[in-house]
């Protein structure tokens, strides 16, 4: 690898700093946590860049990266990163059909309430517009099951948010009442 | 099968509901793509870089 391709390499990747972070922190819920995690991502990718393919996406091969780090590491530490925010979701004990007798929650933390999973394909396909077909290989799964974790974390959000029409989402979800206006 | 984020796959949410949450979304991660960066990134990137220069000449130890 030349000097040059080098100093280019670490300005792509510094340009991708914020997106790293903001996919960390929609993984981790925490700053402190989501910000070790792309310092980590960040190592990793410089170890391995010989590995990576310039012709393709700098971005999905980071995000990859940062994804498999995080997964690792929850494995590790066998607990659910999501209930760090998680007190949260213990407070209210939402459960799935029972939201109508909850107060409605706001976009951030009906969010934290989604699983690891769901976090992640929703990001992924709708904040940084990557394609099912790209999301569903970052994260190693079939484009289908991609397609159907954005749609029940779609869902999820809507009920807990009370957004109108989200009585009609799936089958197994228990019918609300009507007319819970958004708020 | 081909679903484009417009129609409606099956077990869906009407197309209001889902620009409703896309929007939210959306401005949640763009708030904090905004956020200021720390230093500490800067500083990983030129370290990584010194490092890399340092070990060119020679085979890459990898831990």
């Amino acid at each position: 690898m030349t000097a040059g391709s080098t100093g280019d390499l670490q300005a792509q990747l510094a340009a991708l700093v914020p997106n790293l972070r903001a996919f960390a922190r929609s993984l981790c819920g925490a700053a402190d946590q989501a910000d070790d995690l792309v310092q980590e991502t960040l190592v990793k990718a410089w170890k391995s860049r010989a590995s990576f393919d310039p012709g393709s996406n700098l971005k999905a091969w980071l995000f990859t990266i940062l994804r498999n780090t995080y997964l690792s590491e929850l494995r590790k530490r066998k607990y659910e990163v999501q209930d760090h925010d998680g007190e949260l979701a213990q407070q209210l004990s939402v459960k799935d059909g029972q939201s109508s007798h909850m107060d409605l929650l706001d976009f951030t933390k009906a969010f934290a309430l989604l699983s690891a999973e769901q976090r992640e394909a929703l990001i992924l396909i709708g904040a940084e517009g990557f394609s099912y077909d790209e999301a569903a290989l970052m994260c190693g799964c079939a484009v289908g099951t991609m397609k159907s974790r954005v749609n029940r974390a779609r869902g999820k959000l809507s009920e807990l948010m009370g957004v109108e029409g989200a009585e009609d989402f799936g089958s197994e979800h228990t019918p609300r009442p009507r007319g819970i206006a958004v708020g | 099968m081909t679903l484009t984020p417009e129609s409606a796959p099956e077990g869906g949410l009407p197309a209001e509901a889902r620009g409703l949450i896309g929007h939210q979304l959306r401005e949640e991660y763009r708030r904090v793509l905004a956020e200021p960066l720390p230093d500490k990134f800067t500083k990983l990137l030129e370290e990584l870089a010194r490092t890399e220069g340092q070990s060119e000449s020679k085979p890459e130890n990898e831990e």
